[in-house]
């Protein structure tokens, strides 16, 4: 008798083929950066000011917004965007239904040769990155903003897009293997008011 | 049939040899609902698979989101010996998740959502007796293997190869205990009518599992009257709820007919229809006050409510046969409501396959 019992994993491993992590530039200096709006409500404030301290703080003087509207579903001018800029951002994804789509807008823009990053809020990050790693891209980087992204006070909300800049701005200019690496292994904190299960 | 055949590493893993270790494994995983499960060895897979012998082991039977994980017949299998299945279970647990993969019910929002509900499987046909699922006395409640363990098995296939996992990233606010098994089976000897997967146009020596992705359900209770009117006064009044998702986004809500109810009804000579358009008529709340509560409206909200009028009456389905009505329980006063989501998510009817 062994003291071993061989049992059979129970997930179902996405078969696609792995994405890697887009080859990145060391300074945003001089580069055009699209910022791609998903249209949730307050994701333009965020944007917003997160462009301007990509223009005050980084020497960024190219940046172009794109806009798809409606949150909860991909971005039809990826390879428009592609071919018009050198890096990207996609955001922000701040329910259950923007943050999937946000995040698939980033992978298509990474595989179609743009180094992006997607800004999601806290709660809906774990969803982020499952979803990233369900299509293949188990390396995607996701800044991670507060939750809830809404609030009264309009300055409070664009402060988000503020703080996320240097963050933006490291995993843009970062070695894509380095990058890779580290959100291959990231572990982002469970959701407000989730009990930890272990 | 035809299937989709990918073959696929078979992952395992070296376990200490006892029942209390490969649990605490699994529960330390998220691959459990949190009761034991059954260690899923190689044996027990294989076993669980002659449940579907005339398929084979590596079909696909889709990609479960939010990870997109690919369902082979062997993964669910593999959740299926998991739960506590018998080989016979298996092709309802196939057909359950063939079902919730069907567009209109919009499994990747249903799996993130932060609404309580979970898929309920409402089995019909011979299939019911054959593998001895409940339909009579407690048919919610513990007890029977069948209904126990074939709602486990869509559950754990859910978390374990869609990546819903609980409170990461399905962010049902509260969830409900149907989350971890909700299978029933249609009283058909006590349902006056024709039986629900027969309205739904298969035949009646067909079997086959409905997945409406539904609230806890709520008892409705009426030991008075027997007049059908009377009693869909009380019924309307507990299904038309300024809390409830379907006075906002209508879809497929559902009643579970007592057999006592479901008899003075039929006594009275009301069909089916005659339930499901009474219930259209009175089950409504007036526009003027549903307008600024509850949630946003759609995405199929009534086009003919007139929006100028305070006193529109809003009703909780769009059509009449929109209302699942089935007969199930034991004696008594009581028939259940079963709220749903909205018309974001629909109930979806799958044939079970049987073997040659």
């Amino acid at each position: 008798m062994t003291d071993n019992l061989t049992v059979l994993i129970p997930t179902g491993a996405p078969e696609t083929e792995a994405i890697p992590t887009t080859p990145r530039p060391k300074s945003l200096k001089g580069l055009r950066v699209a910022l791609l709006d998903n249209g949730k409500e307050f994701s333009d404030v965020v944007l917003d000011a997160l462009a301007e301290t990509l223009r005050r703080d980084y020497g960024v003087t190219n940046i172009k917004f794109w806009r798809k509207g409606f949150p909860a579903k991909g971005a039809p001018f990826i390879e428009e965007m592609a071919a018009e800029t050198d890096v990207a951002v996609s955001g922000v994804g701040h329910c259950g239904s923007s943050s999937p789509w946000s995040v698939i807008d980033a992978v298509n823009l990474e595989k179609a040769g743009v180094p992006t990053v997607a800004l999601i809020s806290r709660s809906f990050c774990p969803l982020g990155q499952i979803v990233g790693r369900g299509v293949g891209h188990t390396g995607l980087p996701i800044v991670m903003l507060p939750h809830p992204i809404g609030e009264a006070d309009e300055s409070r909300i664009a402060q988000k897009g503020i703080d996320a800049a240097a963050e933006v701005v490291r995993l843009l200019t970062t070695q894509a293997e380095t990058v890779n690496k580290e959100y291959a292994a990231k572990k982002f904190p469970l959701p407000e008011h989730a009990v930890a299960r272990v | 049939m035809l299937d989709t055949v990918q073959k696929t590493k078979i992952n395992t893993t070296d376990l200490p040899n006892s029942l209390e270790a490969v649990n605490d494994y699994f529960y330390e995983q998220g691959w459990t609902d949190g009761l034991p499960i059954i260690p899923p060895t190689k044996e027990r897979v294989d076993r669980m698979l002659t449940g579907m012998n005339w398929r084979s082991p590596d079909a696909v039977i889709g990609l479960i989101p939010p990870g997109m994980g690919l369902a082979t017949l062997r993964t669910i299998a593999t959740n299926a010996v998991m739960a506590g299945c018998i080989p016979a279970y298996l092709p309802v647990v196939v057909a359950a998740i063939e079902a919730v993969l069907e567009k209109k019910y919009g499994l990747a929002h249903r799996q993130t959502t932060t609404h309580a509900g979970a898929p309920l499987l409402i089995v019909n046909g011979p299939i019911i007796k054959e593998i001895g699922l409940n339909y009579g006395n407690g048919v919610f409640g513990p007890g029977w293997r069948a209904n126990a363990t074939i709602g486990r098995a869509l559950r754990l296939t859910l978390v374990n190869v869609g990546g819903a996992i609980p409170a990461e990233t399905d962010f049902c606010q509260h969830g409900h205990p149907g989350k971890y098994t909700y299978c029933i089976a249609e009283h058909q000897a006590a349902n006056p009518w024709e039986p629900l997967h027969v309205e739904r146009g298969f035949k009646a020596e067909e079997s086959v599992v409905t997945v409406i992705n539904a609230e806890a359900p709520h008892s409705m209770t009426e030991n008075v009257q027997t007049d059908p009117i009377e009693i869909m006064r009380t019924f309307a009044d507990s299904m038309a709820t300024y809390g409830g998702n379907n006075l906002y986004s209508q879809g497929n809500p559902v009643v579970v007919l007592g057999p006592e109810h479901a008899q003075h009804i039929a006594a009275a000579g009301w069909r089916k229809l005659d339930i499901q358009m009474a219930l259209f008529e009175m089950a409504r709340r007036p526009w003027g006050i549903a307008k600024n509560r509850g949630k946003s409206k759609g995405p199929f909200f009534p086009v003919w409510i007139d929006k100028n009028d305070e006193n529109a009456m809003v009703p909780i389905i769009n059509e009449p046969k929109d209302l699942v009505v089935m007969v199930a329980g034991g004696a008594g006063g009581k028939s259940m409501w079963c709220p749903t989501a909205g018309a974001q998510s629909l109930s979806v009817s799958k044939v079970i396959e049987r073997g040659a």
